[in-house]
């Protein structure tokens, strides 16, 4: 078989698995393997497949996932996602939606310390919406901004899906993980306006708290109790920054540090809380890894049948102009993102635009955050927008929100969402600054 | 067999979590002995076992729960005799997926046995034991595949596929 028919077939046998509704990690391993077997015969593609099922994964950089989401699951049952809001909420207490405003402040915040965009949507859902509730917010809007909120909260680093990012195309984590937090503060910053302005030109949409009192001291109070969440934010990043950790030794650290602090705050009641956070922590990570592995065995076969190097020299020789590639790749992963899991997002598309668009000049770790921002938006948008089943999962029954008053609610955030992705597009040195400024 | 399956699942799922546990402190450990002048070695290394040893004994289990992320948009948009059809073949190839996918790390882990092969450094560590606990994890993995194709999942939602996940 020619080898670039076989990189097609490789494609199309993706597909066809992943719309029977085999799982996406399976689907990966049999499209690739099929492929494989057809180059390279039986025994080379199981040797290659075996091998695949150890390598691929098997160095240390890879071992900052499994870190990371134990931080996020102590993180989410040692009570800092409270902590984190309250403060917040103790700070803009007095703006128009002050709880909306809290609310995406509070992801972000939270996001340094979580990095996974539907837990911080889970989490914030079940702790904003009965007091959003409470108040007579507008129920579309409440439940629209926490879905959006948790999407930016994966920008801010420490971010799994940079991570990702970073192994499937061998870029630097520290350089991925600055280059996400000013679109994250940008985005954070764009939405509370957003929330403001709504709100100044209807007021019905988020009536005003009642006044609480004492309000100095109290805010100072409150924003206190968000001390270890900080603390965990300067190790984590301090730690990578300054050079003492990798990012492997720092999602280590992290995790311990948020493990003792719950444990001081006696956020844990029992040892069996501690274990169900490593279970939960071990559950997605197998999960998650499932699909890494899938996905690099079947970028290696691809990369065997030369389709990307192919797919490069083709678009050399039509002379597009790089905006033009660059925005159809783009569209792309913006439909993918509506219908797909970030990760198989990466997987089916980066092993082939990847290349693509580092030989027309594109910057790696911009386009990283690109990437990020267009599989978050497509997490808000149907028909599978994650963060909205997350956060319709979180919605009490008596509220009575459907499915599309959740997405009706996210059309204005995926609007400035759009606006933030013009800019950064428009303008790469918004995204490349900081970690050209940190990294040199 | 089911039962027993499930019992291995819950022991090898709590088994994972402390695993998880001993990564983060075999990393921890490095760090402050560096920090006093005294690193550990194969401190990483190690780690990555441990991390390979916890992804592959918690593929059962997620299995098990249904966790393991499919792409539902085309199946759940068939109508419900078409819908059962087509889970039931995904069913069947994910057992045939997972008995391939065994078939090549068992292959692979008895032939690092034969070499020898380890990672090199002051003290040579086989790397042979971590696979062959990774064909324990996949002989699992495929027992409960095989439950799930005779006892089929009640329409499952797409959601039950993506909580807890980026």
């Amino acid at each position: 078989m020619d080898f670039v028919t076989g990189g097609m077939l490789c494609i199309a046998a993706l597909l066809l698995l992943l719309a029977l509704g085999l799982q996406i990690g399976l689907a990966f391993i049999l499209g690739g393997f099929i492929v494989s077997v057809f180059i390279l015969g039986f025994d080379s593609s199981v040797s290659l497949l075996g091998l695949a099922a150890y390598f691929s994964v098997a160095t240390p950089t890879w071992t900052a996932i499994p870190l990371f989401i134990l931080m996020g699951s102590f993180a989410s049952r040692g009570g800092l996602a409270r902590r984190a809001y309250d403060g917040v909420y103790a700070l803009t207490r007095g703006i128009p939606g002050s709880l909306m405003v809290a609310t995406c402040f509070g992801c972000g915040v939270f996001g340094a310390i979580s990095g996974s965009s539907i837990a911080t949507s889970a989490i914030f859902g079940k702790m904003a919406l009965p007091e959003m509730n409470r108040l007579r917010y507008d129920k579309a809007l409440s439940v629209g901004c926490i879905a959006s909120a948790g999407t930016f909260a994966s920008m801010i680093p420490p971010s799994m899906m940079m991570i990702i990012y970073a192994l499937f195309t061998q870029q630097s984590i520290g350089r991925l993980f600055a280059a996400g937090l000013v679109p994250g503060l940008l985005t954070a910053i764009a939405y509370a306006l957003l929330i403001v302005a709504l709100v100044r030109g209807r007021p019905e949409l988020a009536p005003d708290p009642p006044d609480p009192g004492n309000v100095p001291r109290r805010k100072r109070d409150e924003a206190m109790r968000m001390w270890p969440v900080v603390i965990i934010g300067i190790v984590v990043l301090g730690g990578i920054y300054s050079g003492w950790l990798t990012p492997t030794e720092a999602a280590a650290a992290g995790a311990l540090i948020t493990l003792a602090l719950g444990w001081l705050l006696r956020a844990y009641k029992s040892l069996g809380q501690v274990t169900g956070s490593m279970k939960e922590a071990a559950n997605v990570t197998a999960m998650l890894f499932l699909i890494n592995i899938g996905a690099l065995f079947y970028s290696r076969v691809l990369a065997v049948t030369g389709l990307p190097t192919e797919l490069v020299t083709m678009l050399q020789f039509w002379d597009l102009p790089p905006i033009a590639i660059l925005l159809g790749i783009m569209l792309v992963m913006f439909f993918l993102g509506m219908i797909m899991v970030p990760v198989g997002v990466y997987a089916l598309t980066l092993p082939i635009v990847f290349p693509v668009l580092v030989s027309i000049g594109y910057d790696p770790i911009w386009f990283g955050v690109i990437a990020l921002k267009l599989t978050e938006i497509g997490a808000i948008t149907p028909p599978v927008g994650l963060n909205v089943f997350a956060i319709k999962g979180a919605i009490p029954k008596e509220m009575n929100v459907s499915l599309e008053q959740v997405y009706k609610g996210c059309i204005p955030f995926i609007l400035v969402d759009i606006g933030i992705l013009v800019l950064l597009v428009a303008f790469p040195q918004i995204v490349l600054w900081l970690p050209t400024l940190l990294l040199g | 067999m089911r039962q027993w399956i499930h019992r291995a699942n819950q022991f090898l799922s709590g088994l994972a979590g402390w695993l998880m546990f001993a990564m983060m402190m075999l990393l921890i450990a490095d760090v402050i002995m560096r920090t006093f002048g005294k690193p550990l070695l194969l401190m990483a290394e190690l780690s990555v076992f441990v991390m390979m040893i916890v992804i592959y004994l918690g593929f059962p289990r997620c299995e098990e729960q249904h966790e393991h992320v499919r792409f539902e948009f085309v199946v759940n948009a068939l109508a419900p005799g078409v819908r059962r059809k087509t889970s039931a073949a995904a069913n069947l190839v994910a057992v045939a997926v997972i008995a391939l996918l065994l078939y090549a790390v068992a292959k692979d882990a008895w032939s690092s046995y034969l070499t020898g092969s380890a990672i090199e450094g002051m003290t040579d560590i086989p790397i042979w034991p971590t696979k062959f606990i990774m064909v324990v994890g996949m002989v699992i993995f495929l027992l409960q595949g095989i439950v799930n194709l005779c006892v089929p999942a009640e329409t499952p939602e797409v959601l039950d596929d993506a909580s807890g996940f980026e």
